[in-house]
């Protein structure tokens, strides 16, 4: 590896590991008891940070055709509907992938 | 063990929609010339896909080490979040014991145990938690290394099948999120968060979006639940 390829990718490996665990660690020190009144505000958060990850993964990019972003909504419809009927997650994501195939395909 | 297996078994999902982005990665990372060797070591060492695909490409343009690094490490800023969010349902464990499990917590298995922690009895949660990470961390590594290795055979393959197993991760995030949305006030935050983590990512900045949606969507569902609770409705 050149060394500048390692340097790089040791500094990014140690900064991720940071930026997981040390709010990780703060969180779950007793000085962050003080603040759990802001337990409310991370109960919002997770749902928020969710729909975030959904939105940013069907709209991948500015070049996304329209055709492309139909087919993805009309994936996750399935998705939706596989998930009511059933509760499990991979089924639902199984049937989704299956609906996305047969979309591109067609 | 039981649990174990149980995580290891949620993180099916991840699987499927890790295996053709490291795929890619593998690929990739030895398009600019990354030994396999090289390729796995960043996967299996950072293991986190946006900023490693950042990394390799800054690198490939001799972008210098410390600026790639910086924004590689630019991208994984919404990480900051994860820790603090998901320690609540980690109470009376001890930092050491869930150190190791910090280096785990990529998107998608934040996401997951987020949203499926609560079912899992207290005292088994770090375990579960473990396996869910194994399994997405295996697929990741394995994805590259099938990607370092076979990218001449696979670059013929991916334009079919890696867009279409990709699909996982939105379906994923689908999944994961409906069970949250119980209430006005989850729904207004959720909406809130997707609406600017879109206006972020159209405009290129996508991990800011992220963190940005992290925070701005909770306030909105605060502000929202508290005007509904004056109105007495």
């Amino acid at each position: 590896m050149e060394w500048n390829v390692m340097v790089a990718t040791m500094v990014v490996a140690l900064g991720t590991y940071l930026l997981r665990a040390l709010p990780l660690g703060f969180a779950l020190s007793r000085r962050f008891e003080r603040v759990e009144k802001f337990s409310d505000f991370f109960a919002l958060a997770g749902p928020s940070l969710i729909a975030a990850f959904l939105v940013v993964s069907v709209v991948p990019s500015t070049e996304t055709s329209f055709d492309e972003l139909v087919r993805r909504l009309l994936a996750l419809c399935a998705v939706f509907l596989a998930h009511r009927q059933w509760t499990n997650f991979g089924v639902s994501v199984i049937i989704g992938v299956i609906v996305y195939a047969l979309l591109s395909a067609g | 063990m039981h649990v174990f297996k149980k995580g290891l078994s949620a993180s099916f999902p991840i699987f499927l929609g890790y295996l053709p982005v490291a795929i890619a990665f593998g690929i990739s990372a030895r398009g600019i010339g990354l030994s396999v060797i090289d390729s796995i070591m960043i996967s299996a060492l950072i293991f986190a896909g946006a900023s490693q695909f950042a990394l390799v490409s800054l690198l490939a343009t001799g972008t210098s080490a410390a600026v790639a690094s910086i924004a590689a490490l630019m991208l994984n800023l919404r990480h900051i979040l994860y820790g603090l969010l998901l320690a609540p349902l980690l109470k009376r464990v001890k930092f050491s014991t869930v150190a190791p499990l910090a280096f785990g917590l990529t998107d998608e298995v934040f996401a997951t145990a987020i949203s499926q922690l609560e079912k899992i009895p207290k005292e088994k949660r770090i375990l579960w938690l473990l396996g869910l990470e194994v399994g997405a961390y295996l697929s990741w590594v394995f994805g590259t290394l099938l990607g370092a290795i076979g990218s001449s055979i696979l670059l013929a393959i991916s334009p079919t099948f890696a867009p279409t197993l990709s699909f996982a991760l939105p379906a994923l995030f689908l999944v994961l999120l409906l069970p949250l949305l119980q209430g006005a006030t989850m729904f207004v935050a959720a909406l809130t968060g997707g609406f600017v983590a879109l206006i972020f990512h159209l405009a290129g900045l996508t991990a800011f979006g992220i963190l940005a949606a992290g925070v701005i969507g909770p306030l909105l569902g605060f502000a929202f639940r508290r005007r509904f609770a004056w109105n007495g409705m």
